[in-house]
C-alpha cells in the first residue's frame, strides 16, 4: 500500500493550520509595509508625522531601529539591508514598517508615510548591467577539451542568441511571520520559510542577539518553490523587529499583490550559444554564455548561475566545451530560487542550440539527442563521470511509449491536410544534478523521541510544504522500527530541536533528511534490539542475539524463526524502565561533493536522476493559441520511497515547466514595475490546459547511483519535462517551412509570440 | 458613524450571527466566525481557494453555488446556508469527496484544497451525473500550484466511477443537517436589521445596503446622488477595493430584487433582469438554442464560481473596454432598459461614450437588456486570450449573419472588445457586407476594411501589432466557421 500525505485528512477538511490564519495570540499587532516607489533612488527623508495621528498606530520603524546589523544577506561577502537607510535598489522594496493595532489602520498609517526621494536612473535589463558591467562576481567558468579545434574539426556550426523570461513562483500561501516575544529578550518565530536556520541567524544578526535567542518554528507551507528558500527571511526579520520592539506578538502577512510586486522571481537569462557539429550529427563543441538578471542583490544568484552553468551540457556528452557565466546586477526585486535553480535556463538554450542543428542537417532531433546523450564512463565538462547508462535507457522508453515513429507521421500528416492549424512534437530528455552545489550545506540532522506507551515523535530538518517530505521521513522511521505510520507524529520544523539546518531545497529534503532518520533510528532499533534479548530471556526464557531481533508490523520478534514476540510498546515500556535512552539523534553528510571553482573541475553531485518526455502541440495560426495534445514521460525514479508522492511531484513540476515556457509572462515598465501582479493578469495552468492523453512511467529499477533506500529526488528534475511543449510549438511553427534554419519564438511562447514567429516566417517565406 | 448590518445565516447547518460592516467581504466575515478552510489568497476571485457552497431559497427551490467568498458581498450571507470544507468531513469521517482525493494522493499543500473540495461538491449536488468534462469545468477556477492536476484529475474519474457504478449515492453528498437549516430560512427568513457604529475616519464605506425594491433604490439614487454606487454581482467592484484599495461612500445592491432576476423569453424577444447571473442566463433553454454567440460568451467568461455571483448588466455597467458580455451584445443588437426618472430603452451601441463613460444618469438604474431573437445564419462568438479559460481576452468578436435564399447577406453585425476604448461595432465592415456574397473576394475586402477600421494599443494584454492582426484574423476564422458550418 502507497502511504498516504500524512496530513492529507487535515487538507481535505481545511483543518490544517497555516500562519497566521487561526489561534492567533492575544493582544495581536499588524504590520503594513512602506515600499518603495522606485527602483533606484536616494531616500531623502521619511515623514510619519501623519501615520502617528492614526488610530490605532503604535509604532513606525525604519534602519535606524534596528538594534543589530542591518544586514539580511546570507553569504559572507554579501550586504543587504533589511530597510535601506540611503538609497533603495527595487521597486517595492520595504524601507518602513507599519505597527498597528490591526490591519487596516497600518494601511491608513502606511499611506500617510511622506518619503522623499531622488530617483536615480535604474538598470533595468541585462543588456544595461553588462554595458555598465554590473556583475556580482567574476565569471564563472567550465571548459574541457580545446574548443577552438573543436570548431576547426566539426563540418558545421550555428549560433545565436536564446532568451528566457521571468517566472512568479505563485505559491497559495503568501509570504507571512507571527513573531512573538519571549520573556528574556529573545523572539520566537512562525516563518512561512524553507530555511529556518537562516531566518534564525539573520533575525538574531539583526536584532543583535546571540543565535539561540532567536528560535524558528514551522509547521508547514502553503507551497514555496523555491520563493521561500531566501526570501522569506526579509518578512520574517521584519516581523522579528516589531516583536522586539513592541514586546507584543506580531503578524506579517503578504498580500498577493505586495508578494508580487516585492519578491524576487525566477532569474530571466540571456545566453549566447556557439555549437559545431558534423554532418552525421555528432556534436563536436559547445561554447554558451549565460548572463542571468539577478536584480539587486545577490540572493541566491551565484549559486543559481553555477547549476545553469553545470547543466548546459545537459544530458549530452560534449567533449569540447567551455561555459561561461554572468551574474548581473539590476534594479529588480532580486531574483531567487525557483525549482529547477538555474538548469532549466541553460538546459532550453542546449536544447534549443541542438534543435537547430536537427533542423540544419534536416534529421529528426530526436536523432541527435539519442546520438549524443551520455553513455557510461563519459565525463562532463566539469569533470564528473556518469557511472549509469540511463539516459539512453529513457530515449528508448519514451520512444516505445509515445510509439514515436507511429506519431511523427500522424503529426506530419496532419500538418498536410490542415491550412490553419499545425501540430508539432517536442521531445526533452532529463538529467538533473542532485545536491546542494554549496557543498557545506549537504547536511541533515533528526531528533526522534520514543515515548513509554510507544508513540514517537521525530523532529527533523526539512520543511513540509506539500512536498511530503513528512510523509517520506515517517516512512523511513517507520520500516526500520517495524511500527506503522500512525504510530509516529512528524513534529514542526523547530530551530530548537534541529539546528544549523539547510534550506529544505535543490530536491535533497528527503535524501539528507531521510539519511539522519535512517541513522537515528537504526541507533533506537540498536537500543531497543539489546533489550529485547533480556525481555525474551526473562518473559519466555528464549536466548536471542540482538542482530537476530525482528522489528515488524508494530510488533518485536526474537529472531525469523520462533514465533515469541511482543508488542512494540510492551518493549519500549520495558526498555524504559530498565534505563533505555529512547531518545536519539540523527545526522548524515553527502559524501564527496568538491568543487573548485578556479579550475571548473569537481564532482559538485553525489548523483543524476534522469527522464525523458515529450509533447505535442496544437497551434492556430491566426491567433497563436495552442492546445497542448499530449505528454508522455519517461521518469529514472530507482526505488522511491512513495511512488505516488514522486509521481505528484512530476505532475506538479511538469504544469510549473509548462506555465514557465508557455503562458507565464513578467513584463516590466521603465520604471522597473513588473506590469502583472496580479492572477488575473499573471496566468498559470488550469485543470483544462493539461491533456487527458497524460502517460507518466516511472522506470523502478534501482539504481546504483542513488540515495536514502535506494530512492532519488524528485522535487526538481521533472520540471524540465515541462519544457517540451515550448519545443513542440518551435516544430509546430516549423512545420510551415522545414528548410528554414530563422524561426524567432520567444521563450515563454505567448499566443501572441507564437503568432509573431508564425507571421515572421511567412514573410520570410515570401521573400524567397 | 457607519451603518453596520446584523446578518443571520446558517453556517455549516448552525445559525450564526455577524454584525458586518459595510462592504465587508464574505471571506472576511467567515474567518472572523473561526472557519478555517476557506483560505485568501488572491481577493479577486481569480484562485478559487475561498469557495464556499451558498445556498438560499429562489424561485421556491433551495439551490446551492459555488461561489468565491473573496469578492462575495457580505451581506448577501444574510438568509443563507454557508457550507465550507469543514461542514462536509472531519479527519477521522471523511466525506465520500474528501476520501476521493485523499486516496488519490490529489492534495499536496493543501492550501488550494478545501475550495476544490467545495467546487466538486458542489457540482455533484446540483449535477449527480457529472461528468469528467463537467468535472474539469467546475474546477477551471481552482488554481493549485502544487499538483499539476493529475491527480486531481484520477480522483475526479473515480469519484465519476463511484456514482456512476452506484458505489455512491450522490443524494447522500448533502450533510443530513442541511435539511433543518433549509427549512429555518423557509419559515422564517430573517428580517436584516441595521444599526450605527462608530469607526475610525479612515474606514472608507458608510453604508451597503441590501435593497429589496427597485423603488428603493431609485430614491437612495435620487437622494445620495453620485454617492452611491449599485452593485449588481459585484465581482469587479469587489475586486476594485479588495487589490486596489478603491472603495465608494455607499453602495446598494440590487441582487436580492427578485423581479430584477428574471429572463423571460418572448416569441421575438429575450429579456434578461438585471441580477441574472451569467449562470443562470447560461443555462436558459433559449439562450443555447436562438443565441450561440451570447451562450459561447458567457460560457467563457471566467470561472463557475464568478458566472455564479456576476451579471451581464454588471459586465455592461462596468464599462470594460474588453467586457466579453458586451462585445457580444452589441453584436446581437441589444436594447438596454433604463430606469430613473422615467423608463428608457436605448441601444447598446449607443450607450457607450468613452473610456469607461456611459450613457446613464447617475440616478439611472439598469433593469433589463433586451435582445431580439432573430434567425441568424451565423452567430459565433470568438475570445484569444494568453491562457484557454478564466482569462481576460487580448481580443474578442462576434459575428451574425443574415443571408437571403440566393445567398445574398440581408444583414451583418460584427462587434470588437479589447480594440478600442469601449467594445465597438466594425461598421464599415458590416455595411460594406450588406447585399454581397459570401465568396473569396467579400472575404479578402472585408479583411482589410475591418483592419483599417480600429488602432488598438499595446498593454499586458497584448501588444498593438498583435491585436490588429487577430481583429482580421478573427473575421477570417468567423467566415471559416462558416464554411464548416455550412458543410455540416
Amino acid at each position: 500500500m502507497t502511504e498516504k500525505h500524512l496530513s492529507g485528512k487535515l487538507h481535505v477538511c481545511g483543518a490544517s493550520r497555516f500562519i497566521g490564519e487561526t489561534h492567533l495570540p492575544e493582544h495581536l499587532l499588524h504590520i503594513a509595509l512602506v515600499y518603495s516607489e522606485y527602483a533606484h533612488a536616494e531616500i531623502l527623508s521619511i515623514d510619519s508625522g501623519k501615520a502617528e495621528v492614526v488610530e490605532g498606530f503604535v509604532c513606525c520603524l525604519t534602519s535606524r531601529d534596528i538594534p543589530g546589523e542591518n544586514n539580511i544577506a546570507h553569504g559572507n561577502n554579501d550586504l543587504q539591508p533589511l530597510l535601506p537607510d540611503v538609497k533603495v535598489e527595487y521597486y517595492g522594496q520595504p524601507i518602513g514598517v507599519i505597527v498597528a493595532e490591526n490591519k487596516l489602520s497600518a494601511e491608513e498609517a502606511a499611506r500617510n508615510i511622506q518619503v522623499e526621494y531622488k530617483e536615480l536612473e535604474p538598470v533595468l535589463t541585462i543588456e544595461e548591467a553588462v554595458l555598465r558591467g554590473h556583475f556580482y562576481i567574476e565569471p564563472r567558468k567550465i571548459e574541457c577539451g580545446n574548443v577552438e579545434k573543436g570548431f576547426a574539426d566539426s563540418d558545421y556550426s550555428l549560433s545565436g542568441e536564446f532568451e528566457t523570461g521571468a517566472q512568479e513562483h505563485l505559491y497559495l500561501e503568501t509570504q507571512r511571520c507571527l513573531a512573538v516575544p519571549d520573556d528574556d529578550g529573545g523572539v520566537t518565530l512562525h516563518s512561512s520559510t524553507q530555511s529556518m536556520s537562516e531566518v534564525q541567524t539573520v533575525a538574531a544578526r539583526i536584532l543583535g542577539l546571540p543565535t539561540h535567542k532567536v528560535s524558528v518554528d514551522v509547521k508547514r507551507l502553503g507551497g514555496a518553490f523555491g520563493g521561500k528558500e531566501a526570501q522569506a527571511t526579509i518578512w520574517a526579520s521584519l516581523a522579528a523587529l516589531a516583536a522586539f520592539h513592541t514586546q507584543k506578538p506580531v503578524l506579517l502577512c503578504l498580500n498577493r499583490m505586495e508578494d508580487f510586486i516585492s519578491t524576487g522571481k525566477r532569474h530571466p537569462f540571456k545566453n549566447k550559444y556557439k555549437i559545431g557539429f558534423n554532418a552525421d550529427g555528432k556534436i563536436n563543441v559547445y561554447q554558451v554564455e549565460l548572463y542571468s538578471n539577478g536584480g539587486a542583490y545577490t540572493d541566491l544568484s551565484i549559486a543559481i548561475l553555477e547549476r545553469a552553468l553545470y547543466h548546459s551540457d545537459h544530458a549530452y556528452y560534449i567533449p569540447n566545451a567551455k561555459f561561461t557565466g554572468y551574474p548581473c546586477r539590476t534594479n529588480l526585486p532580486p531574483n531567487t530560487a525557483f525549482r529547477g535553480f538555474g538548469a532549466p535556463q541553460g538546459i532550453i538554450t542546449t536544447e534549443f542550440a541542438i534543435q537547430r542543428v536537427a533542423d540544419f542537417l534536416g534529421l529528426d532531433a530526436i536523432e541527435i539527442r539519442k546520438k549524443n546523450c551520455y553513455i557510461t564512463g563519459q565525463t562532463t565538462p566539469y569533470g564528473m563521470e556518469v557511472l549509469e547508462p540511463v539516459g539512453r535507457e529513457m530515449f528508448d522508453e519514451l520512444e516505445t511509449l509515445s510509439d514515436y515513429h507511429q506519431l511523427r507521421h500522424e503529426v506530419d500528416t496532419f500538418n498536410k491536410t490542415h491550412k490553419y492549424n499545425k501540430q508539432g512534437i517536442g521531445v526533452i530528455p532529463g538529467k538533473f544534478g542532485i545536491s546542494f552545489t554549496a557543498g557545506f550545506l549537504n547536511q541533515g540532522s533528526v531528533l526522534i523521541w520514543i515515548y513509554t506507551d510507544g508513540s514517537i515523535s521525530l523532529s527533523h530538518g526539512g520543511i513540509e510544504m506539500g512536498q511530503q517530505v513528512n510523509t517520506k521521513i515517517a516512512q523511513i522511521a517507520a520500516n526500520v522500527l517495524g511500527v506503522s505510520i500512525n504510530r509516529i507524529r512528524i513534529e514542526s520544523a523547530n530551530t530548537k530541536r534541529v539546528g544549523n539546518t539547510s534550506p529544505t531545497a535543490a530536491s535533497t529534503g528527503s535524501d539528507i533528511n531521510g539519511y539522519a532518520t535512517l541513522d537515528a533510528a537504526t541507533r533506537l532499533k540498536k537500543r531497543l534490539s539489546n533489550q529485547a534479548v533480556k525481555y525474551f530471556l526473562q518473559h519466555d526464557s528464549i536466548v536471542t542475539f540482538p542482530d537476530s531481533v525482528i522489528f515488524r508490523d508494530d510488533k518485536v520478534y526474537s529472531d525469523a524463526t520462533k514465533d515469541n514476540s511482543c508488542s512494540f510498546g510492551e518493549l519500549v515500556s520495558f526498555a524504559y524502565f530498565n534505563f533505555t535512552d529512547l531518545g536519539a539523534h540523527g545526522y548524515y553528510f553527502t559524501p564527496g561533493i568538491t568543487f573548485d571553482h578556479k579550475k571548473g573541475k569537481g564532482k559538485p553531485f553525489y548523483y543524476f536522476v534522469f527522464g525523458a518526455s515529450l509533447s505535442v502541440m496544437e497551434i492556430d495560426l491566426l491567433t497563436g493559441e495552442y492546445n497542448l495534445k499530449k505528454v508522455v514521460i519517461v521518469h529514472d525514479a530507482s526505488s522511491p520511497l512513495n511512488q505516488e508522492v514522486d509521481s505528484g511531484q512530476i505532475y506538479g513540476a511538469f504544469a510549473q515547466g509548462y506555465g514557465l515556457c508557455t503562458m507565464e509572462e513578467l513584463p516590466i515598465d521603465q520604471k522597473g514595475r513588473y506590469l502583472a501582479v496580479t492572477p488575473s493578469t499573471y496566468k498559470i495552468p488550469t485543470i483544462s490546459d493539461i491533456p487527458d492523453d497524460f502517460t507518466l512511467k516511472q522506470v523502478t529499477d534501482r539504481r546504483s547511483q542513488a540515495s536514502v533506500m535506494g530512492s532519488k529526488a524528485v522535487g526538481e528534475p521533472p520540471l524540465i519535462y515541462g519544457l517540451a511543449p515550448w519545443l513542440a510549438i518551435y516544430d509546430a511553427v516549423r512545420s510551415l517551412n522545414p528548410e528554414s534554419n530563422q524561426i524567432n519564438l520567444k521563450f515563454p511562447a505567448t499566443p501572441e509570440a507564437v503568432l509573431t514567429a508564425v507571421n515572421k516566417l511567412r514573410r520570410n517565406n515570401d521573400s524567397y | 458613524m457607519i451603518e453596520v448590518i446584523r446578518l443571520i445565516f446558517f453556517l455549516n447547518g448552525k445559525r450564526v450571527e455577524f454584525t458586518s460592516r459595510p462592504a465587508q467581504t464574505a471571506l472576511e466575515v467567515l474567518r472572523l466566525l473561526g472557519v478555517n478552510s476557506t483560505k485568501e489568497v488572491c481577493s479577486e476571485g481569480d484562485c478559487g481557494a475561498c469557495t464556499i457552497a451558498l445556498g438560499r431559497w429562489q424561485h421556491s427551490e433551495f439551490r446551492y453555488k459555488a461561489v468565491t467568498a473573496c469578492i462575495l458581498p457580505a451581506a448577501r450571507l444574510h438568509n443563507t446556508h454557508v457550507i465550507t470544507a469543514e461542514g462536509l468531513g472531519t479527519p477521522d469521517n471523511l466525506h465520500p469527496i474528501q476520501q476521493v482525493i485523499y486516496e488519490n494522493h490529489a492534495t499536496q499543500c493543501g492550501f488550494c484544497t478545501p475550495g476544490i473540495i467545495m467546487s466538486i461538491f458542489v457540482l455533484f449536488v446540483g449535477n449527480p451525473s457529472a461528468d469528467l468534462q463537467e468535472f474539469k469545468k467546475a474546477l477551471e477556477g481552482n488554481l493549485c500550484r502544487c499538483t499539476g492536476y493529475r491527480h486531481i484529475v484520477q480522483a475526479g474519474e473515480a469519484l465519476i466511477h463511484r456514482v456512476h457504478s452506484g458505489l455512491l449515492e450522490t443524494r447522500l453528498f448533502m450533510p443530513l443537517w442541511a435539511k433543518s437549516a433549509e427549512n429555518a430560512l423557509r419559515n422564517e427568513p430573517f428580517p436584516l436589521t441595521t444599526s450605527l457604529e462608530n469607526v475610525p475616519e479612515y474606514y472608507p464605506v458608510e453604508s451597503y445596503t441590501l435593497a429589496e425594491s427597485i423603488t428603493e433604490v431609485l430614491s437612495t439614487l435620487k437622494a445620495e446622488a453620485g454617492k452611491v454606487k449599485i452593485v449588481a454581482g459585484g465581482t469587479d467592484l469587489f475586486v476594485e477595493a479588495n487589490v486596489h484599495k478603491r472603495f465608494h461612500t455607499h453602495y446598494i445592491d440590487i441582487s436580492r430584487i427578485d423581479e430584477l432576476s428574471i429572463i423571460s423569453a418572448g416569441k421575438d424577444m429575450l429579456t434578461i433582469g438585471a441580477t441574472a447571473t451569467l449562470a443562470e442566463i447560461l443555462s436558459h433553454p433559449v439562450v443555447k438554442e436562438s443565441l450561440p454567440a451570447l451562450y459561447e460568451a458567457i460560457d467563457n467568461m471566467s470561472s463557475t464560481q464568478i458566472r455564479n455571483i456576476a451579471t451581464l448588466a454588471g459586465n455592461i455597467g462596468n464599462a470594460s473596454p474588453i467586457a466579453d458580455g458586451a462585445t457580444d451584445l452589441l453584436a446581437v443588437s441589444d436594447q438596454v432598459e433604463i430606469i430613473g426618472e422615467t423608463t428608457r430603452c436605448i441601444p447598446l451601441s449607443s450607450f457607450y461614450m468613452g473610456y469607461k463613460k456611459l450613457n446613464l444618469n447617475p440616478t439611472e438604474l439598469i433593469t433589463a437588456l433586451k435582445i431580439p431573437l432573430k434567425n441568424y445564419n451565423y452567430c459565433g462568438y470568438i475570445k484569444t486570450a494568453k491562457r484557454k479559460n478564466v482569462d481576460i481576452a487580448s481580443v474578442s468578436s462576434c459575428f451574425t449573419l443574415q443571408v437571403d435564399n440566393d445567398g445574398s447577406i440581408l444583414s451583418a453585425t460584427l462587434a470588437y472588445g479589447g480594440v478600442k476604448e469601449f467594445p465597438a461595432l466594425a461598421l464599415k465592415t458590416m455595411q460594406f457586407l450588406i447585399g454581397k456574397k459570401l465568396d473569396e473576394d467579400t472575404i479578402s475586402a472585408t479583411q482589410d476594411i475591418v483592419a483599417n477600421g480600429f488602432s488598438p494599443i499595446s498593454d499586458v494584454r497584448g501588444s498593438e501589432e498583435y491585436r490588429s492582426e487577430l481583429i482580421r484574423n478573427h473575421l477570417l476564422k468567423h467566415f471559416l466557421r462558416i464554411g464548416e458550418q455550412n458543410n455540416d
